[in-house]
């Protein structure tokens, strides 16, 4: 304490000492700074920053609000769409079997078609082999007697060698 | 030659001629010196030992670094304390 | 045979130093020999308070904040964060004015250190260090005694708790001494001594630098001096900060363990 009074006696002062003057002014600048700081500067800027957080507060919560009836919105959708999902699969279902049934009978016309050209077709091929082997069957016997007769030199008998070459085609065919 | 034979004449001159208060502001100079030095270092390996800790703490829990760091500084405040106080014993003895 | 370093500085050949009187004691501008003598410290007092001043009116008041209403919104948020809560608790917000104008105070004080033509920090003078933890002194056992009475305050941070009787004895006299003088002896020897080391340190480049600008062939060497003054310029800003931070931490933590005993 003593050094403040020898500050103001113009001896040289240890100058890690404080001074008085300077003493005064800082205790002077701050308290004028803490008083504008607590009644002056401080509190607009805590205003602006409540508002701030609150307002934020409320646009969070009106964005929750918000998303809550939307997904209440979906749901009603959903609710007003089933009757409808429910109608439309009854008809796909129905149109479905309808259309099963339709291709069925199409089908079965078809093959009763087919059958019978093919049983027509087989006929006509069983009478062209019995009429073509009726036709064949004499011309043979009768080139077969000369052959056979040919090579054994002597006559052979046309109704044996008839009915050796019949024998032997009903044998082959 | 020259410049070193008369700085040696001064010393001779300060050693033989020193008055009482000379002589008090000559070994006031010298110790002030190792005042600072000596005090710098208890707080030179604490703050070391002390940091290296924290970093340690940081490295190990990351989402608590904030606290660590907060901790860390109060610690350095203290240590450094016992440094900042040579330093101005320092400065006493040599402008007292 | 013996080269000189310095020719210009000198005709003895050293480096002449300059004395710490000339570094720290400014001649007054006003009013000189009076108790408000006006001198460049007092200047930068009011300058310390004119410009957190000046920044708070300024700022804006938009709900997006910009440019100064950043630095001032992040100011307090800094001080509610890193200060208020961890050492005192929400419980503490009613200090925030106190703190917010001593970081302030202190911060700007600080930083004239390394702005140009004041070049000189206000709290490498022990007149506002001292002011500041007295008041510091005074407000952390006001707080005591409003939240835990005279003799609650008295007994919870003279005789801590859980000891052996005879302790006491030795135990009193230590917590005595290291609350009520050793507190805000070393919060202001901290921050002057940290600010009048950083000063002389740029200083002593500072002086460094000129002496070997002027020199004949050392002034090779002049940009690792030079090079070692911007660094320490970049890390003198940072312990201005750094010093305004422990200090509200400081004044927050002793507030808190007056407040709450057993914290």
């Amino acid at each position: 304490m003593l050094t403040l009074f020898a500050a103001e006696s113009t001896e040289v002062n240890n100058p890690i000492l404080p001074v008085f003057p300077e003493i005064f002014w800082g205790a002077l600048t701050f308290g004028l700074l803490y008083v504008l700081m607590r009644y002056v500067l401080l509190p607009p800027v805590l205003r602006t920053m409540a508002d701030r957080d609150q307002s934020l507060r409320d646009d969070w919560d009106a964005a929750k609000a918000a998303q809550a009836k939307a997904a209440g919105a979906d749901a009603e959708l959903a609710n007003a769409l089933a009757p409808a999902k429910a109608q439309a699969a009854v008809l796909i279902e129905t149109a479905r079997t309808e259309a099963e049934a339709e291709r069925a009978e199409i089908i079965g016309a078809a093959q009763t078609e087919i059958d019978a050209m093919r049983q027509l077709a087989n006929a006509e091929i069983d009478a062209a082999r019995i009429e073509a082997m009726s036709g064949v069957g004499p011309q043979v016997a009768d080139l077969t007697a000369q052959a056979t007769s040919r090579l054994m030199n002597r006559p052979v008998d046309a109704a044996a060698a008839q009915g050796v070459v019949n024998r032997i085609m009903s044998e082959r065919s | 030659m020259s410049a070193i034979a008369s700085a040696a004449s001064q010393a001779i001159e300060l050693a033989v001629e020193a008055t009482p208060d000379e002589q008090k502001a000559n070994a006031a100079a010298s110790s002030a010196g190792f005042a600072y030095g000596l005090a710098a270092i208890g707080p030179g390996i604490g703050i070391g030992y002390l940091v290296g800790q924290a970093v340690q703490a940081m490295a190990r829990q990351p989402e608590a670094a904030g606290q660590v760091q907060t901790t860390m500084f109060l610690g350095i405040a203290f240590t450094e304390a016992l440094a900042l106080i040579g330093f101005v014993v320092f400065i006493l003895l040599k402008f007292a | 045979m013996s080269v000189n370093l310095f020719a210009a500085e000198s005709e003895t050949g050293g480096l002449k130093f300059p004395s710490i009187e000339n570094l720290v004691e400014w001649p007054a501008y006003l009013f000189d020999g009076t108790f408000a003598e006006f001198n460049k410290i007092a200047l930068i007092s009011v300058l310390s308070m004119a410009i957190p001043t000046v920044m708070f009116l300024a700022s804006g008041r938009d709900r997006v904040p910009s440019g100064l209403q950043n630095v001032v919104e992040g100011s307090v948020e800094f001080i509610d964060k890193q200060v208020i809560l961890p050492a005192i608790g929400p419980e503490g917000f009613k200090f925030r004015p106190l703190l917010l104008s001593i970081f302030m105070f202190v911060f700007v004080g600080n930083m004239f250190e390394v702005i140009p033509t004041f070049q000189m920090p206000l709290n490498a003078r022990m007149a506002v260090p001292l002011t500041l933890a007295l008041l510091v002194l005074v407000v952390f056992v006001t707080v005591g005694i409003q939240s835990q009475g005279l003799g609650g305050y008295l007994k919870s941070s003279l005789f801590p708790p859980g000891l052996p009787k005879g302790l006491y004895l030795l135990v009193t006299p230590i917590e005595f001494l290291s609350t009520f003088l050793i507190r805000p002896f070393s919060l202001a020897v901290r921050l002057f001594a940290n600010m009048l080391a950083g000063h002389i340190l740029l200083v002593t480049f500072g002086v460094l630098c000129i002496a070997l600008w002027r020199s004949d062939f050392l002034v090779v060497i002049l940009p690792f001096s030079f090079g070692m003054l911007v660094a320490l310029t970049g890390f003198e800003i940072m312990v201005s900060f750094l010093q305004g931070f422990v200090f509200a931490l400081l004044t927050a933590v002793y507030i808190g363990g007056a407040m709450h005993p057993h914290h």
